[in-house]
C-alpha cells in the first residue's frame, strides 16, 4: 500500500505543482484587480470607522459621464489626446518602418538604431526638454525668436492641447516604428513581386497589394497605442497641469495625492479608465487573432531588392533627419543643457553653465536614497520576473494542460491595467498589511506588473530549445534538476539576460504606479524627477532623467558585452 | 522563332559576380529549364528575365521586343509575363478569385471575360470555381497554394511564364502529381516557360531542353537524354544521375586507349572523346558496367576486367555493387536484381561497354 500511494503521489505531484502555481499566480494578480471594484464601493479609506457600502463614488464617475464636471472633461480630454496622438504617431511609424526597411534611403542602419534611443529614457525626459524649449516664458526657442525677430509674443507654448499631443506623438513614434517594422521584414517581398509581373506599377502595389496586407497589423499596432496613449502619466499630468487640462490617469492621480486622499474616488475613476483600456485591447486581440489572413509564408533568405527612391532619396532622408532632431537629438540637447544651469535663468551665458546640478545629487539625503532604492528595485523585479519567469514559463510551455494556460492568461492581465489604476488596485490591497508605504509594496507591484515578459519571453526561449536535446540527457541519466541546471539554463543563458535586461529598464523608468505607491522612504529616481519638475526644479530634474539615463545606458553596455544581448523591447508603460 | 533571346547577360552584387554573360535563346512554346546548385546564378537571370533584377551587361528580348539593352529597362510590370514563386506569393488578403483576376484588372480585360477566363484557369488548375473560388488562401494546402499562383500566372495569357524552383515547398508526393499538371498545362497552352530548379528529377521529367548552370556561366545545355548520356563536362556528369569518375594516368589517344589505374587500360570510341587534348577524367554511368558472372565472356570484346565483389547493396528492385578491379581501384555499378547475383567476396568479370565510357 505505501508503495501504491507513492506511485499515485508521483503521478499527481507535478499537477499539483501547477495547480499551486496557479493559485498563486491568481492571488498576486487578481488582488489588486479586485481590490479596486472593492475600493470602488466602499464610502472612506480602509481602516476607517466610518466605511461602508457605498455607491456614490461610482454614480459620480459614471453619472458625471452626461453631465459637465471633472469626470467628463478628463475622459474627453484623454480621448482627445489619445486619437491625434495614436494617428500621427502610426502614420510616422509605418513611414519610418517602410523606409528603413524597404528603400534605399541613406543610413537606413543608423536610423534603425537612432529611433530606438528613447526606450532608454523614461517620458519625463521628452517633457523636460520641450518645457526648457517651448516654456511661453522662459523656453529657449521663445527667446531665441524674441531676440532674432524683436517679437513681444511667445512663439510656442508646450503647455497647451498642441503641445501635449506634440511631446506625446514624439514619444511614442518609436512604438510605432518597432510594432510595423518587424511586419515589413516578415512581408514576403515575392507578394509585391507578383503584383508587378501581373501589370501592377508602383502606386497599385502600394495601395492594392502592400498596404491591404499591412493593415491588420497596423491597426492592431494603432489600437494598442491607443491604450497606451490613454492611459500616458506623466506627459499629459505635468503639461495639462498649467492649463487644468486634466486626463483621467491624471485625476485619479490626483485623487490619491490630495489631502485628504480620496482613494475611493480614485478607485471609481480607475475603473472607467480600466474599462476604456479594456474595450481597446479587446478589439487589438480581435484583430491579431484574425491574423492568418495577414501572415505571409516566408520566404527563403532571398535578398529582397529595395525599392529605388531616385529623386526622393535626399527628400526621405530629410525627413528621418528631422524626425529624430525633434524626437531625440533636440529634446536631449535640451534636457542636457538645463541640467548644467545652476538656477532658473533666460540668459544663456556659456560661463554660467557647471556641474553644480550633479553634485547636488550627490549630496542630498533624498536622492542618494531613491538612487539606492531605483537600483535595488529594478534589479530585484529584474531578478524575481527572470527566475518565476523561467518556472513559470518552463511550465506553461512543456505542460500543456487547463491550469498552465491559466496561468498563462493571468499573468498578462496586469499589463492591461494602466499604471495609475495598478497603483490604485496595488494601494487598496495592501493598505492594511505592513508592505504599506515601504519598498516592498514597490516590489510586489513591479513583480506582479511585469512577471508577464519573463514567463512570455522566457516561454518562446524555452519553445526554441527542441525537446530532444532535453530527452537525450535524460536518456543518459540526468535527473530531471541537472537537466535543467545543465541543458536548458546555458542555453537559456541569452534569453534569461534579455529579460532581465527589459524589466530592469522598465523598472528604472516607471512613474505612473510609483507615484501612487511611493512613501517617503521608498521614492524613486523617476518620481523624485517627477516631484523636482512639479516644484519647479528644473535643473535637478534634468540632472536626475540623464543619471537615469547613464544607468540604464552602463547596463545595456555591460549586458552588450557580457551576453551579447541586444536592446529590442516590447514594452509597454 | 525565338522567344527569349538573352546575350552576354551579367549580374554582380558588390565582389561577387552571380551571372557571367550568359548567352540563350528560347523558341516559341517550347520549356526550358535552367538547372544548378543554389549559387549557380540560375535565379538571378531569371529574375533579371522578369525584370525584378537589373542586368549590369547584355540584352534581353522577348517576343521581338528589348526589355533590357542599351538605355533600355522596361519594368517589371511591363513586360506581360506570367510568374510562379517559390513562396507561392498568393495574398492572403485576396480570395483565390480575386488573386487570379487581378492581371486581368491590370490589363482593363472586360468584366464578363474576367469571370470567363478565370473559371477556365482554376479548372485547368483542378481548383473549380464554385467550390474554391470563394476561399481565402490561409484555408488552402500548400499545394492548392501554388495551382493558384499558377493559374494566376497564366490567367492574362502572357508572353512567357517564368518558374522560380516552384515545386521545392511541396512534399515528396504533392510534388510528382503538380509536376504532371505543369506539363499538360504546357502541352495544352503551349507558353513558352523558363523554368529554375536545383532538382535534376524535376528538369528531366518536364523540360525540352536542360541548362545546366554552375559559378554564373551554363556549361552544358541539350535535351535531358542528351545531358544524361553525354555530358561534356566533369559537372554536368557528376550533376545529373550518379558516376564513375575515374583519374586518366595515362592517355593514349591515337589507339583510343586511357589508362585508369595499374594494368587497366580502357578503350573508348572516337565520338565519346570531348576533350581530346587534354582528357583528364573517364565517366560512366552506375548501371551501364555490365556483370558477366564468373564465365569469362568472349575474347572479341574490349574493357573486359576481372573484379571482386566487397559490398552488395539490395535496393529492392536494383542491387549496387562494390567492385575492386585493382587495389585502389574501385567501381559501383548497379544491376537489376534477379536471382543468381553474385555475392560479396565472389571474382567476377565485368565490361566497360566503351559506347558507355566518356573522357572528359
Amino acid at each position: 500500500m505505501p508503495a501504491r500511494s507513492a506511485v499515485l503521489l508521483s503521478a499527481f505531484a507535478p499537477r499539483l505543482w501547477s495547480w499551486g502555481l496557479l493559485g498563486a499566480v491568481a492571488l498576486l494578480v487578481l488582488a489588486p484587480l479586485g481590490a479596486l471594484f472593492y475600493g470602488a464601493v466602499r464610502s472612506h479609506a480602509p481602516g476607517s470607522r466610518r466605511a461602508t457600502w457605498t455607491l456614490e463614488n461610482l454614480q459620480a464617475v459614471y453619472g458625471g459621464l452626461f453631465e459637465s464636471g471633472w469626470a467628463q472633461s478628463a475622459t474627453i480630454n484623454s480621448i482627445t489626446v489619445a486619437l491625434p496622438v495614436t494617428l500621427i504617431a502610426c502614420a510616422l511609424g509605418v513611414f519610418l518602418a517602410w523606409a528603413v526597411t524597404r528603400t534605399d534611403m541613406w543610413g537606413r542602419r543608423l536610423f534603425e538604431i537612432a529611433f530606438l534611443l528613447p526606450m532608454l529614457y523614461s517620458p519625463l525626459v521628452g517633457v523636460i526638454g520641450w518645457s526648457v524649449l517651448a516654456d511661453p516664458q522662459a523656453g529657449l526657442l521663445n527667446y531665441l525668436w524674441k531676440a532674432a525677430t524683436g517679437a513681444e509674443h511667445s512663439l510656442v507654448n508646450v503647455y497647451s492641447y498642441t503641445g501635449i499631443v506634440w511631446v506625446m506623438v514624439l514619444y511614442f513614434v518609436p512604438y510605432a516604428f518597432i510594432l510595423n517594422v518587424g511586419t515589413f521584414r516578415a512581408m514576403d517581398p515575392a507578394l509585391e513581386e507578383a503584383a508587378a509581373i501581373s501589370g501592377a506599377n508602383l502606386w497599385q502595389r502600394l495601395l492594392k497589394i502592400t498596404f491591404p496586407i499591412m493593415l491588420g497589423s497596423t491597426a492592431a499596432a494603432a489600437l494598442f497605442i491607443f491604450t497606451l496613449a490613454l492611459e500616458q502619466f506623466a506627459i499629459p499630468g505635468f503639461l495639462g497641469s498649467h492649463i487644468r487640462f486634466d486626463t483621467l490617469a491624471y485625476a485619479i492621480y490626483l485623487r490619491t495625492n490630495a489631502y485628504p486622499a480620496d482613494l475611493p474616488g480614485a478607485a471609481a475613476a480607475g475603473t472607467l479608465l480600466l474599462v476604456l483600456a479594456a474595450i481597446g485591447l479587446y478589439w487589438y486581440r480581435r484583430l491579431t487573432r484574425r491574423a492568418e489572413r495577414f501572415v505571409t509564408v516566408t520566404a527563403r533568405g532571398y535578398k529582397p531588392a529595395l525599392t529605388p527612391l531616385g529623386k526622393l532619396r535626399p527628400v526621405l532622408f530629410a525627413l528621418c533627419v528631422l524626425l529624430f532632431l525633434a524626437g531625440v537629438a533636440i529634446p536631449l540637447a535640451a534636457v542636457t543643457l538645463r541640467a548644467l544651469i545652476p538656477v532658473r535663468t533666460t540668459g544663456l551665458g556659456l560661463g554660467a553653465l557647471s556641474l553644480a546640478n550633479f553634485s547636488q545629487l550627490f549630496e542630498a539625503e533624498d536622492i542618494l536614497l531613491g538612487l539606492r532604492n531605483s537600483v535595488y528595485l529594478a534589479a530585484g523585479a529584474a531578478t524575481v520576473c527572470a527566475a518565476l519567469g523561467l518556472l513559470l514559463g518552463f511550465r506553461v510551455v512543456r505542460r500543456k494542460g487547463r491550469e498552465t494556460a491559466a496561468t498563462d492568461y493571468l499573468v498578462a492581465m496586469p499589463i492591461g491595467i494602466p499604471g495609475t489604476v495598478f497603483g490604485v488596485g496595488m494601494l487598496w490591497a495592501y493598505v492594511g498589511t505592513p508592505l504599506y508605504l515601504t519598498i516592498w509594496i514597490l516590489l510586489l507591484a513591479f513583480v506582479t506588473r511585469y512577471l508577464v515578459y519573463g514567463v512570455r519571453t522566457l516561454g518562446a526561449g524555452m519553445m526554441q530549445v527542441d525537446r530532444t536535446l532535453e530527452e537525450a540527457a535524460t536518456v543518459a541519466g540526468a535527473s530531471p534538476l541537472r537537466t535543467f541546471v545543465f541543458v536548458n539554463l546555458p542555453l537559456l543563458r541569452p534569453v534569461i539576460a534579455s529579460t532581465w535586461l527589459i524589466v530592469f529598464m522598465i523598472v528604472m523608468r516607471e512613474v505612473s504606479a510609483s507615484v501612487i505607491l511611493y512613501g517617503v522612504n521608498s521614492v524613486t529616481l523617476p518620481v523624485l524627477t517627477w516631484s523636482y519638475l512639479v516644484d519647479g526644479s528644473y535643473g535637478i530634474a534634468s540632472a536626475l532623467a540623464i543619471l537615469q539615463m547613464l544607468i540604464v545606458a552602463a547596463i545595456v553596455v555591460v549586458f552588450r558585452w557580457a551576453f551579447g544581448v541586444d536592446v529590442k523591447t516590447r514594452s509597454t508603460d | 522563332m525565338s522567344d527569349i533571346r538573352i546575350q552576354g547577360l551579367a549580374k554582380s552584387y558588390g565582389e561577387v559576380a552571380a551571372v557571367k554573360g550568359i548567352d540563350l535563346a528560347v523558341e516559341r512554346g517550347e520549356f526550358v529549364t535552367l538547372l544548378g546548385p543554389s549559387g549557380s546564378g540560375k535565379t538571378t537571370t531569371l529574375r533579371m528575365v522578369a525584370g525584378l533584377e537589373q542586368p549590369d551587361h547584355g540584352t534581353v528580348e522577348v517576343g521581338g521586343t528589348v526589355m533590357n539593352g542599351a538605355g533600355v529597362n522596361v519594368p517589371a510590370h511591363r513586360r506581360n509575363m506570367g510568374m510562379v514563386f517559390q513562396s507561392y506569393a498568393v495574398w492572403p488578403h485576396k480570395t483565390v478569385y480575386d488573386n487570379v483576376v487581378f492581371p486581368l484588372r491590370m490589363k482593363r480585360v472586360g468584366r464578363g471575360e474576367q469571370r470567363a477566363r478565370v473559371e477556365r484557369m482554376l479548372a485547368m488548375v483542378g481548383l473549380p470555381h464554385e467550390e474554391y473560388g470563394r476561399r481565402f488562401p490561409a484555408q488552402l494546402s500548400g499545394g492548392q497554394q501554388q495551382r493558384v499562383a499558377l493559374a494566376r500566372a497564366l490567367v492574362a495569357d502572357p508572353q512567357v511564364i517564368l518558374y522560380d524552383e516552384p515545386l521545392s515547398n511541396l512534399d515528396a508526393k504533392l510534388r510528382d502529381s503538380m509536376r504532371l499538371l505543369l506539363r499538360s498545362i504546357h502541352d495544352e497552352l503551349g507558353v513558352t516557360a523558363l523554368y529554375v530548379t536545383h532538382d535534376q528529377l524535376e528538369a528531366m521529367v518536364l523540360s525540352d531542353r536542360v541548362c545546366v548552370m554552375n559559378h554564373g556561366e551554363i556549361v552544358q545545355q541539350g535535351a535531358p537524354r542528351d545531358l544524361y548520356e553525354r555530358p561534356s563536362d566533369l559537372f554536368v556528369a557528376e550533376f545529373i544521375g550518379q558516376a564513375n569518375v575515374l583519374p586518366i594516368l595515362e592517355a593514349h589517344p591515337r589507339d583510343g586507349v586511357f589508362q585508369v589505374a595499374e594494368g587497366i587500360a580502357i578503350k573508348v570510341p572516337e565520338a565519346n572523346r570531348r576533350n581530346a587534348a587534354r582528357p583528364q577524367k573517364l565517366v560512366i554511368r552506375h548501371h551501364q558496367i555490365r556483370l558477366h558472372g564468373a564465365a569469362a565472356p568472349g575474347a572479341e570484346r574490349d574493357n573486359i576486367f576481372g573484379a571482386v565483389v566487397r559490398h552488395a547493396m539490395y535496393l529492392g528492385d536494383r542491387v549496387r555493387y562494390t567492385l575492386e578491379i585493382t587495389a585502389g581501384c574501385t567501381l559501383t555499378a548497379e544491376v537489376v536484381a534477379e536471382a543468381g547475383l553474385p555475392e560479396p567476396g565472389a571474382t567476377v568479370w565485368i565490361e566497360l561497354p566503351g559506347a558507355s565510357c566518356i573522357v572528359i
